[in-house]
């Protein structure tokens, strides 16, 4: 591989990393940019869509190198992000090589996150700090707590084996809705609404949405148009496995 | 709805520091901005209160509050040194129509086709809220928010 493949390649690497972690598209445009613009080269085009990612460099001497890739997992993780972002950067300022950054990356790619039963606390803290925030009893809140940690168990249990997204929004609202039925039959003090407004706020699709958004205003039309899409389909999901629950329990 | 007090906006705002704390977690941020992280949930849901406790539109409460939530997190971005979308999505997370969602829902199994389209229509109002409030800031140039001379971490 010549050196304009390696930087391809690089540019792809980094990118493919931002848009799984959840960056916005402009900023994973931006990214491989700048990467790219180590080259030196005029006209260096860098396109990021929801779910692919383009790359072209023209060359007068040896003719034009474009590559595409397709990127299927999309989650959530900051510490890539600020990761590939810092990398990317000292790259540009020419204090780490191209095979010292193609080395970084993979560290990036395979860098530890929370464990998870740090996460499953972090699904629970979030259901019942919720659940609080939007006026609920403090009996409320454990339960939504209660609900959370189930959600985190089983978002964990799905991305194990790599279900649907559609699938694992649905479940969450199912597993809400019997929960939170459940806890209203033991303690009638409760409120069912109460407890999975909270619940269901770790998974409702509020990034994705205001992602969305942002692309929209920015000129994005193709990304943010599919994100709002998707946040409308997770949406519907989660709405519709807390309906089928409500209205299978007698209140 | 209860009256709103000072009393009862710090004390949801506390738990709104503990649930966005909690979702960064989730969302794997690193660990030294976890905390400011919080802070910003704490002041989405602070100001969205305090102008809730004025004039009770929801709509002008939420694109406030996203106002001061991202204006917050650019100048975090700035100094920290991060994305500002790692400061970003804590703070408007509160302010996402979870209730809208849930009352939408509500409506439509019950029958009651008005109520969910104006459920809905509130839902889509108040994520408009939250983009345009978001670009009104995120449209300002970076060195805006270089007028306060950098603290903590240094170079």
């Amino acid at each position: 591989m010549d050196d304009d493949t390696k930087l391809l390649n690089l540019a792809l690497d980094a990118g493919e990393i931002m848009l799984m972690s959840g960056a916005e598209t402009q900023r994973v445009q931006d990214t491989m940019l700048r990467i790219l613009s180590v080259s030196g080269r005029k006209k260096i085009e860098a396109l990021a869509l929801s779910t692919m990612l383009i790359v072209s460099l023209p060359r007068e001497e040896k003719g034009p190198l474009s590559m595409a890739r397709g990127v299927q997992d999309r989650s959530v993780n900051f510490e890539k992000i600020c990761a590939v972002n810092a990398m990317s950067r000292s790259f540009v300022a020419g204090q780490i090589t191209l095979e010292e950054a193609t080395q970084k990356l993979l560290e990036i790619h395979y860098a530890p996150s929370f464990t998870p039963l740090q996460r499953i606390l972090g699904y629970g803290l979030t259901s019942g700090g919720f659940t609080l925030v939007y006026n609920g009893s403090f009996a409320d809140g454990i339960a939504a707590f209660v609900i959370g940690m189930i959600l985190g168990l089983m978002v964990y249990w799905n991305g194990k084996w790599k279900a649907p997204y559609f699938f694992s929004s649905f479940m969450g609202g199912v597993l809400t809705g019997i929960f939170a039925c459940l806890f209203h039959m033991l303690i009638p003090s409760t409120q069912i609404d109460m407890i999975i407004v909270g619940s269901i706020m770790p998974l409702l699709p509020g990034i994705t949405l205001t992602k969305g958004i942002r692309d929209l205003l920015e000129g994005n039309f193709i990304s943010g148009n599919s994100k709002l899409m998707e946040a409308l389909l997770v949406a519907c999901a989660i709405a519709g496995g807390v309906a089928i629950m409500l209205s299978i329990f007698p209140n | 709805m209860t009256e709103i007090t000072i009393k009862l906006i710090l004390f949801q705002a506390a738990f709104s520091f503990v649930a966005c704390w909690g979702y960064s977690i989730i969302c794997n941020a690193p660990r030294k901005e976890l905390l400011y992280c919080g802070i910003n949930g704490f002041l989405g849901w602070f100001v969205y209160m305090l102008v809730m406790m004025y004039n009770g539109q929801a709509v002008t409460a939420t694109l406030l509050a996203t106002v001061a939530v991202t204006a917050v997190a650019r100048f975090l971005s700035y100094h920290r040194e991060a994305p500002s979308i790692l400061y970003h999505i804590p703070g408007v997370l509160p302010l996402v129509p979870g209730a809208a969602v849930y009352n939408t829902m509500q409506a439509a199994i019950k029958g009651n086709i008005l109520s969910t389209y104006s459920n809905a229509l509130t839902g889509f109002k108040l994520a408009g809220a939250i983009g345009i409030g978001s670009l009104l800031i995120l449209v300002l140039p970076y060195r805006t928010f270089e007028i306060i001379p950098r603290f903590g971490r240094k170079k």
